[in-house]
């Protein structure tokens, strides 16, 4: 053990406590006059503003650190107050006092790589965050009609079906929706993943992973793959797993926002994902039970659509003009010396279904608020479609304008292709009895839903997408085995990027495939679908 | 706290006593009949048990209070039995006190000291609350030992907080602050 000299420690000591004022403080205060459940109702606290911080004294949290409250209700004569802490210890005739803090969150460029609480407390054990933070609230309106432009810029997945089909682009809102268990998570995840490839390109984008709810060993595990995959040196995980308090649960999408839109404000991308919000919306409809404010549908409160649109209205792209950034509306105070035009905030809310019903309350509703929504399914799932994207009901209404141009043209047979195949696939098992015009069409179909399935945590550039898509649009594997798609996948673009590995990274960038290009790589697929057929034939003889 | 019942009932004697111009004389009956109710248990009881009839309880306040206030007073004791508002005597005369102290321009301010103030000691921290709130004040002095040092005065909901036990407190999470977790 190392030693240290007791004038050390003085030092350090000193150098804290030397800027600390001992003279009075004026605060405001109040008295609990029943508490229950989470909720306390307060009688004073009467220049109190909705959604301010209290405090109760720490003597009563079993964590030393005060324990916060966020007013809710304001009526005539008392204030309605949610604990984010354990209420067991509070009492009738306790001190509330005011913070003059609305409900909000320290955020900065030190948040990346932390996992933290909605009330941006680190939960990793790695000390306060570093660097300079601000204040900035959770509750923010979105910005106006003027501050924003349309969505034009691609935000890449890496996932096969939704890059080409159902494209996502920055400042978009996507819903991923669909029942327990088919890979909802899965998607987002590896979303995030594959922002890795923005790293070193001049438009990175940051991530913001918010947990509701969860298993708090799940929301480890994630934090785990992602650090396995070097994605968490630019994503912030704001965790809220099922053990915390309602409260909590329903504020922590709110802080992801907070964080997203400080990123958004100053000129850089950013990618939020609300995992999810069916669980936030369960915990607020039991703030909103408990606070006795009437329940509407399914005994959700009749603000439910408010909360969840509200929230993900301040996904947008902001307007590539500095000076008319600098003007928007609800720029918090500590905020405007760095705000710069042309960020944006992309929103992938999750939300989970109960046995595929869309037509409940809550995925009605966010459907409606988002700009597309991404369908899975269960018997895609266990059929071994992975991701199980259900490509003939999910639809993105605004993604396709940010698309890469030539895979915009690619997804156009695309979409045919897999359309026709919907179509006559109840007719597979007539077989040979068929048409050779239908025959084709399912061939090329299998094929396409073949090519169409991933690996977990395999995204794909995009330009490797095109080009197996490209390859698949000429109809090369139409005579190839369908099991031997996956095992020419891999070996295709080793091939590819062994040998033009140029042409590809120039295919990122400017997203057109030039025809001599396009050339080189039908004829290095053809070769190895050769090679991959001829074995095939000596393995059958 | 006053419940708005009580406050309604208050507001009304008040309006009608300034009316009147009686509001000193009707002041001095609602002192006195707030420390009676007080200082008497058997009395709080009685008011507020459900079980004894409202004419019972009429005449009982009539036997007390009809030689000794002000008849604008007595006329409300009369009001409360006939509306089975007796419960609520205590607390209108509370609201009472209220308005009337707004209306003088008297505020109410509880010390809290952790040793016992000198006079010269109130006096100035008298003279220095009356210049910062531009009223009359009306200091209640408690001793607190748990303070540790110094004083908190509370005026309203507001507490200027000058205790020692509140210094440590911001201490202590200050020096919480700079402190890694392991």
């Amino acid at each position: 053990m190392s030693n240290i000299k007791p004038e050390e420690v003085s030092a350090i000591l000193r150098k804290q406590l030397s800027g600390f004022d001992s003279s009075a403080e004026t605060y405001d205060v109040g008295t609990v006059l029943e508490v229950g459940d989470g909720i306390a109702r307060v009688y004073g606290l009467s220049k109190i503003q909705a959604g301010e911080l209290v405090e109760l004294p720490e003597s009563i949290g079993d964590t030393g650190e005060p324990l916060l409250g966020m007013v809710l209700n304001l009526e005539e004569d008392n204030v309605g107050i949610v604990l984010f802490g354990p209420s067991r210890s509070v009492k009738e005739g306790h001190t509330v006092k005011r913070t003059s803090r609305i409900a909000s969150i320290p955020v900065g460029d030190g948040l990346v790589g932390r996992v933290i609480d909605p009330l941006g407390r680190p939960l990793d054990g790695k000390g306060s965050v570093s660097g300079e933070t601000m204040e900035l609230p959770l509750e923010r309106k979105a910005p106006g009609v003027i501050y924003r432009q349309p969505v034009d810029e691609p935000l890449q997945t890496g996932i096969k079906p939704i890059d080409s089909l159902i494209p996502i682009g920055r400042g978009q809102r996507e819903l991923i929706i669909g029942d327990r268990q088919t890979g909802k998570t899965a998607v987002a995840l590896d979303t995030i993943i594959n922002q890795r490839e923005t790293r070193d390109s001049d438009k990175p984008v940051f991530c913001i992973y918010v947990a509701v709810g969860q298993k708090g060993s799940t929301v480890a595990s994630i934090a785990e793959t992602l650090k396995e995959h070097g994605a968490l040196d630019y994503t912030v995980i704001v965790s809220a797993p099922a053990s915390t308090t309602a409260p909590m649960r329903y504020i922590a999408p709110f802080a992801g926002a907070a964080i997203g839109e400080y990123f958004r404000d100053t000129g850089r991308h950013a990618l939020v994902i609300y995992d999810d919000l069916s669980k936030q919306a369960v915990a607020y409809r039991e703030l909103s039970l408990l606070l006795k404010r009437p329940p509407g549908r399914e005994a959700y409160p009749g603000d439910v659509f408010y909360l969840h649109s509200r929230l993900l209205e301040r996904a947008a792209k902001v307007i590539d003009n500095d000076e008319v950034a600098r003007s928007m509306n609800n720029i918090p105070e500590v905020l405007k010396p760095k705000v710069k035009g042309g960020g944006s905030l992309t929103a992938l809310p999750v939300i989970e279904t109960q046995a595929g019903d869309v037509s409940a309350y809550i995925p009605t509703n966010v459907i409606s608020i988002t700009d597309g929504q991404i369908f899975l399914d269960t018997d895609l799932f266990n059929s071994g479609i992975r991701p199980a994207i259900d490509v003939g009901i999910s639809v993105s209404r605004v993604g396709g304008s940010a698309q890469v141009k030539s895979m915009k043209k690619l997804s156009g047979t695309l979409k045919l292709d897999l359309a026709q195949y919907r179509e006559l696939e109840a007719f597979a098992k007539f077989g040979s009895d068929l048409d050779a015009a239908t025959q084709r069409q399912l061939k090329r179909g299998e094929r396409t839903v073949e090519l169409m399935k991933q690996g977990e945590y395999e995204p794909l550039p995009v330009q490797e997408q095109i080009a197996l898509l490209k390859v698949n649009s000429e109809g090369l594997f139409d005579k190839m085995p369908v099991s031997k798609i996956g095992e020419f996948e891999q070996d295709f673009l080793e091939s590819l990027r062994a040998r033009y590995s140029k042409e590809l990274d120039n295919l990122g960038r400017t997203g057109v495939l030039e025809d001599e290009f396009g050339e080189k790589l039908l004829s290095s697929a053809r070769t190895i679908i050769d090679q991959l057929t001829s074995a095939q034939e000596t393995e059958e003889s | 706290m006053i419940s708005n019942t009580a406050l309604r009932y208050a507001k009304a004697l008040f309006d009608l006593s300034l009316e009147k111009g009686q509001v000193e004389s009707v002041y001095r009956d609602v002192i006195l009949i707030r420390d009676t109710a007080e200082a008497s248990a058997e009395l709080k009881v009685f008011l507020k048990s459900p079980v004894i009839q409202n004419r019972d309880k009429e005449e009982v306040l009539a036997t007390i209070f009809k030689e000794r206030v002000n008849p604008l007073t007595f006329q409300l004791l009369q009001l409360l039995s006939e509306k089975s508002r007796e419960p609520l005597l205590v607390e209108i005369m509370k609201g009472f006190i209220q308005y009337y102290l707004e209306h003088t321009g008297v505020i109410e301010v509880q010390v809290e000291s952790a040793t016992p103030l000198d006079e010269p000691v109130v006096e100035e921290l008298r003279k220095v609350l009356e210049r910062r709130t531009g009223k009359s004040v009306n200091m209640q002095i408690t001793e607190e030992p748990e303070l540790m040092g110094g004083l908190t005065v509370r005026i309203g909901d507001t507490v200027i907080d000058g205790s020692v036990r509140y210094s440590l407190e911001r201490l202590g999470s200050k020096l919480k602050e700079h402190t890694l977790v392991p």
